[in-house]
């Protein structure tokens, strides 16, 4: 655990297990500074896929009175649940919305819903006292965008959660699952070493990632090496040069409803020059969800995914 | 003047030549000087991926923006003169706004197939064709001549109306979806194929060939409408060709690239610098500059950040400014 967690250490041996509780004040230290929960929220709001997947898979959505700005249909084993949290917006709601449904939390997924022209700033929302957390992850101070990630934020958000809500059993078992799924797959990875090219969306040029973001995470955890790996950022846009250079041997492609995996996989077979790839004379391509390269719920099931699909091509 | 020009055009297509090779010969992918000479020749041998990337990348998106440079710079030429006004650019009539709210729109709100079929292209190219008959619609009231400065009011009504409009688009688009319709914004000539440069030769053909023809009516229209019309112009007739022609050249230069902006503005005051404002000459040079210059920040916008790209908007717009402040100057001492 490494020193950002910084919850209250005091009130942990003091919590007994009576529903959503804590015997003391925990104190969090996210990334808009620390915020200091006498009791366990009850109205929170969820704001992001990832953000909105933290609470269901802890089992929290009693104490939700909203989610907004849901990418991609959210999992089977979560829809019930999700489905009996009220849709507050298709993307980011109105501030009046949000004041309207009387939150006691704000949980987002991306630093942009703390943005002016969406909520408002964190600290403010604090300062009324209504909490706020923004997925590990995605926190630039925590983060910055030239330093690899690791799966520390996602087992980070699992805790801090936990801790808030006075749910830590569910969260020691779900963050021991997912460190174990994820341990799983490093040890029997099956990229061994292979080249990738990561292909997101774009056609004139391929927008692809950089050193840092989590779809170069799942890459690394599944044995691959990206050819892009030595830009510095999360997300780049690549030259096409550069990838009939590499000549990769593998292809991932990211699904998204903004650009299919069967659309990208079209246009290379179609280029003069992209067809010649050997990866893509032979059909060397894997395909993972986006949900499932952010650092949240889905990754595990994203390395997993990919993993697999390695397999099948040796 | 008349004597230099040979020596001038001469030297300008030697650079032009020059740029081209440049273009060529640097990219993302290294390529050695023997590969490179193997490649061109195609004597010796040269690995099957750089000979590819040569050959159906790089050749075929240089010549498409030397074609988009010429074409655009011969737009300008037409509309500073057509409209007798300095400023005047294919911009300014809104065409550029037009086709890129076109295009925005089309890669936002229609189904893959219906942009697909149809082509973006042919969507950017009637959003252009749209906008340019709503300015030309604003400045004309039954039979009363266009008034260059109405013109020009309404290109600028035009396109703030289709600019704000783009921006509604992207604002309600998929979030995700908008990074393919920036390019169309800033204007790139990333993923450019062979199919695309026949159209650009034809209509570039279509509108500089007869535009040579009038050269000697382009001069007298730059003596004001009076006395082209003594010297026998019919001047309504030939602005309204040149508007044609225009929105011909923007429009294909918009469905390949996206928007170029500066281009059109800055090369025929340049040109105009060196060989003078006679349409003979002013022509083929500003058409030759435009290309070169377009090649050459291509190549820069491919190299300065390898292996990333960057739009074409970001350099034009920086290495536009100094001519630019130098053409305000002159204007304003020549006023």
């Amino acid at each position: 655990m490494n020193s950002r967690s910084g919850v209250a250490a005091l009130a942990l041996p003091l919590l007994v297990a009576a529903g959503l509780a804590h015997a003391d004040p925990v104190t969090v230290d996210g990334c808009y500074g620390p915020y200091t929960y006498d009791t366990p929220p009850t109205r929170a709001i969820t704001l992001n896929q990832q953000a909105t997947e933290v609470m269901l898979a802890l089992g929290l959505e009693d104490a939700m009175v909203g989610t907004a700005y849901i990418d991609v249909a959210v999992p089977a084993e979560w829809l019930d649940a999700y489905t009996s949290v009220p849709v507050l917006a298709e993307r980011y709601p109105a501030l009046e919305v949000v004041l309207a449904a009387e939150p006691d939390f704000l949980f987002a997924g991306f630093g942009s819903a703390f943005s002016e022209d969406n909520l408002g700033e964190a600290s403010g929302w604090q300062d009324r006292g209504v909490g706020t957390y923004l997925v590990d992850a995605s926190c630039r101070a925590f983060h910055p965008e030239d330093t690899p990630l690791t799966f520390a934020p996602i087992l980070r958000d699992i805790q801090v959660v936990g801790q808030i809500f006075g749910v830590e059993d569910r969260a020691a078992a779900l963050i021991a699952e997912t460190e174990a799924r994820l341990q799983a797959i490093q040890s029997a990875s099956n990229g061994n070493g292979q080249t990738a090219f990561i292909y997101d969306s774009g056609d004139d040029t391929p927008f692809s990632i950089g050193c840092c973001g989590g779809p170069a995470l799942l890459a690394s955890t599944v044995g691959l090496e990206s050819i892009s790996a030595d830009l510095p950022g999360q997300w780049v846009d690549l030259a096409w040069e550069r990838v009939v250079a590499a000549d990769p041997d593998v292809i991932l492609l990211i699904e998204a409803d903004w650009s299919t995996a069967a659309e990208k996989r079209a246009y290379m077979e179609n280029d003069p020059v992209l067809s010649e790839l050997r990866a893509v004379r032979d059909g060397r391509f894997v395909t993972v969800p986006f949900s499932q390269t952010l650092l949240g719920m889905q990754f595990a099931n994203g390395v997993e995914t990919v993993n697999a699909q390695l397999a099948t091509l040796e | 003047m008349a004597s230099r020009f040979p020596l001038l055009m001469g030297a300008c297509l030697l650079i032009f030549g020059l740029a081209v090779l440049a273009g060529v010969f640097w990219g993302t992918a290294a390529i050695t000087w023997p590969e490179r000479i193997a490649i061109l020749t195609g004597l010796g041998e040269a690995p099957r991926g750089l000979t590819m990337i040569v050959w159906e990348w790089r050749l075929p998106r240089v010549v498409a923006v030397a074609l988009i440079g010429a074409a655009l710079a011969l737009a300008g030429v037409l509309m500073q003169t057509a409209l007798r006004n300095p400023w005047a650019d294919p911009y300014l009539m809104g065409l550029s706004s037009g086709a890129s709210a076109a295009a925005v729109g089309a890669i936002i709100w229609l189904p893959a197939s219906i942009t697909d079929t149809l082509g973006v292209p042919v969507i950017a190219f009637l959003g252009a064709a749209l906008a340019f008959s709503m300015t030309l619609g604003l400045s004309t009231r039954r039979g009363r001549p266009l008034d260059p400065l109405i013109v020009i009011l309404a290109g600028i009504a035009v396109s703030l109306m289709f600019q704000s409009l783009t921006a509604f688009f992207l604002y309600l688009g998929d979030p995700h979806a908008t990074r393919s319709a920036l390019g169309w914004l800033m204007g790139t000539a990333a993923g450019t194929q062979w199919g695309e440069v026949p159209m650009l030769v034809v209509g570039l053909a279509l509108v500089a060939v007869p535009a040579l023809r009038a050269a000697g009516d382009l001069d007298s229209t730059l003596l004001g409408d009076e006395r082209a019309q003594a010297l026998g112009v019919r001047t309504e007739r030939l602005r309204l060709a040149v508007f044609v022609g225009t929105v011909l050249l923007t429009g294909l230069a918009v469905s390949v690239a996206g928007i170029v902006g500066f281009v059109g503005l800055i090369v025929p005051h340049m040109a105009r610098l060196l060989t003078g404002a006679r349409h003979r000459v002013l022509i083929p040079l500003a058409m030759v500059l435009g290309g070169t210059i377009l090649v050459l920040v291509d190549l820069l916008c491919r190299v300065l950040l390898a292996p990333e790209e960057l739009p074409l908007g970001v350099l034009l717009a920086l290495f536009a400014a100094p001519p630019f402040i130098y053409i305000l100057r002159s204007v304003t001492r020549a006023a």
